[in-house]
């Protein structure tokens, strides 16, 4: 295990308030035998509403069926469909080759029909993976769905507490949304604070390899709840990525979740330092933690010393660093405009792009990329200035929210290999 | 981690990185908890003094004596202290986070969720008088997920458990984290109690 840290610039003004950007690095351990896998607890969740009908529904099946061949002995699953009413189709039960066989056939006779029960659907998913919950299995509720949430819980800020406080109870939650009509910002978010993962379908061809990855995330994880850990006196913590994020006392956690085989994590933490005198000294340490100890608690130390305004400003970039922090912030701008032009907002939509597009200017020196990630950024403020396409808009979010907790393009996990 | 950075301070700079009071370091040093610095107006202090005091201050929290931490201290060197203070401080509570989860489990959670039919934290008004038709999720968002984004509460607010459907808990939160696992447990054996009365 082997992690790194890189700072844009190590040394900071005696006037405080120097802003620095911590640089993580870190590639997961590979999986050698799948044998040792721990064994998965999943529940497949699947819209069964009248605008499912046709080919999503045909192909959700044939997803689900393509993933329960990838389950054996050793894993449970649960098969939940909901409309305005909920059925357990199977009851959370071991992956034998007897109880898929039945779960399938049941599977063949569910039919698109009725409104969407998001919440009351999801929510009995994660109680059928919660009953056969064991300490060492990786317990995650797989919710697909073309609609917004019409019946049960709409609120999305209470069904993303809710996904919080499940997770935390040890059943993660990732959202599939198929077509154009159901709500991003909800699924994301649901999947943000319950740990999992969110994917945008925008063709029902794609429905089958998506699900069919990430249960073979699933039944890759090597490190569970993996986390990084800096203990940081006197500095103020904030971090750039979506993910859940805790400060305890002068501890701050950033919350990974579960990683994969190989898989290749970055993270960026903003860092805001306290005046002092000349040649004080900074150190930070980052740690890895998960809960099974399989990173093995692998460190990394950065230092930042404080020193004189002519010494500070003649210092070098590291331009890696800039960078990566420079995408961030860019995606996380986009997200942004994302939101302001769903909520008819354009001008804010565009104010977002343009204030983070001046600010990566205004270091960006003769940086070939940083200039040109400013001016894309311009160049864009005009696309999000008017309504925009619903596909459109949800590949725009999906393009950026990925870009910003690590993940590639079609959302799965980067991997090292 | 190294000295090779040592700054010497003195005993007032020394208290403020530290968050005591200048008398709480000469007691600490009184009392060998700390290495001596020099004697008068010219004694000096170092990382070392740092470190150990936030030690200190962490093990107390933990309700660990005085006289164990001196012992604890006798043992290390300076890196030792230093390891120690991260592995307290930057290490994910894992167990606090499985304690949470064990006060009221997913499933336990999940089932107060569908059956309360939930619309959560609409905060009731201060001293709610009338019982109110739209209750309240389960107990378990009292618990501090280890891993959930901080609380954002400024001000106190009620919040209004139903222990059955006729029997409510008020509580202001913020709680302490004592509190919040008492609070924990009696929700636990309410919840068992009116289950044994149910008809």
């Amino acid at each position: 295990m082997n992690l790194t840290a890189r700072t844009d610039r190590a040394l900071v003004r005696t006037t405080g308030g120097s802003i620095r950007y911590a640089l993580l690095d870190f590639v997961a351990p590979r999986m050698e035998r799948t044998s040792d896998r721990p064994p998965v607890n999943l529940a497949f969740v699947l819209d069964r509403s009248g605008s499912m009908g046709g080919s999503k529904i045909e192909l959700a099946r044939l997803a689900i069926r393509n993933a329960l061949a990838r389950l054996d002995d050793r894993d449970r699953f649960a098969l939940v469909a909901y409309d305005d009413v909920v059925d357990v189709v199977t009851e959370s039960t071991p992956a034998t080759a007897e109880a898929k066989a039945g779960a399938l056939e049941r599977l063949a006779r569910i039919d698109a029909r009725g409104s969407t029960n998001l919440s009351d659907g999801w929510l009995r998913g994660c109680e059928q993976v919660a009953v056969g919950l064991t300490a060492d299995s990786i317990g995650r509720c797989l919710l697909l769905t073309d609609g917004l949430a019409n019946v049960g819980i709409k609120d999305p800020e209470v069904l993303r507490t809710h996904a919080a406080e499940i997770r935390a109870r040890g059943v993660s939650t990732t959202t599939f949304g198929v077509g154009a009509d159901f709500d991003e910002l909800l699924l994301q978010s649901m999947a943000d604070a319950g740990g999992g993962h969110f994917y945008y379908i925008d063709s029902a061809q794609k429905i089958t390899d998506i699900i069919t990855s990430e249960v073979g995330e699933a039944l890759e994880v090597v490190a569970r709840d993996a986390a990084i850990a800096a203990h940081t006196p006197e500095v103020l913590v904030e971090q750039l990525t979506p993910l859940p994020f805790e400060r305890a006392g002068e501890a701050t956690l950033v919350a990974l979740g579960d990683l994969v085989s190989e898989q290749s994590v970055q993270v960026v933490m903003k860092l805001t330092f306290p005046p002092a005198q000349t040649g004080r000294q900074h150190e930070v340490t980052f740690r890895l933690t998960d809960r099974d100890g399989v990173l093995g608690g692998a460190s990394a130390t950065l230092t930042w010393r404080h020193a004189a305004h002519p010494e500070v400003d003649a210092q070098p970039r590291d331009r890696s660093v800039d960078r990566v922090v420079a995408g961030l912030y860019a995606a996380r701008a986009r997200e942004e405009a994302v939101r302001f032009n769903r909520a008819g907002q354009y001008d804010a939509a565009r104010w977002a792009l343009k204030g983070v597009a001046a600010r990566i200017g205004a270091y960006a020196g003769d940086d070939t990329a940083l200039r040109g990630l400013a001016g894309q950024l311009m160049g864009e403020q005009q696309l999000f200035a008017a309504p925009m396409a619903a596909a459109d808009r949800k590949t725009r979010h999906f393009a950026s929210a990925n870009m910003s907790r690590g993940r590639d393009v079609q959302g799965k996990a980067n991997r090292a290999r | 981690m190294s000295d090779t950075n040592d700054t010497p301070m003195s005993l007032g700079e020394l208290a403020t990185l530290a968050d005591v009071t200048p008398r709480t370091v000469r007691y600490y040093v009184q009392q060998s908890l700390l290495p001596s610095p020099g004697s008068g107006p010219r004694a000096r202090y170092g990382r070392p003094h740092l470190t150990r005091i936030r030690l200190i201050k962490r093990l107390q929290k933990q309700d660990v004596p005085l006289a164990k931490i001196r012992s604890a201290l006798e043992s290390l060197d300076d890196a030792g202290v230093e390891r120690l203070l991260t592995t307290l401080q930057a290490e994910p509570d894992h167990t606090d986070q499985l304690r949470a989860a064990m006060s009221t489990p997913a499933v336990d959670y999940i089932r107060g969720v569908l059956g309360g039919r939930s619309s959560l934290p609409a905060p009731p008004p201060r001293f709610a008088s009338a019982p109110s038709a739209s209750p309240v999720p389960g107990a378990a968002s009292l618990s501090v997920p280890a891993h959930a984004p901080p609380p954002q509460l400024t001000r106190s607010q009620w919040e209004r458990l139903p222990l059955s459907p006729d029997v409510e808990l008020h509580i202001r939160r913020p709680l302490s984290r004592h509190q919040i696992k008492q609070v924990d447990r009696l929700i636990h054996l309410a919840t068992k109690l009116f289950q044994e009365d149910a008809p």
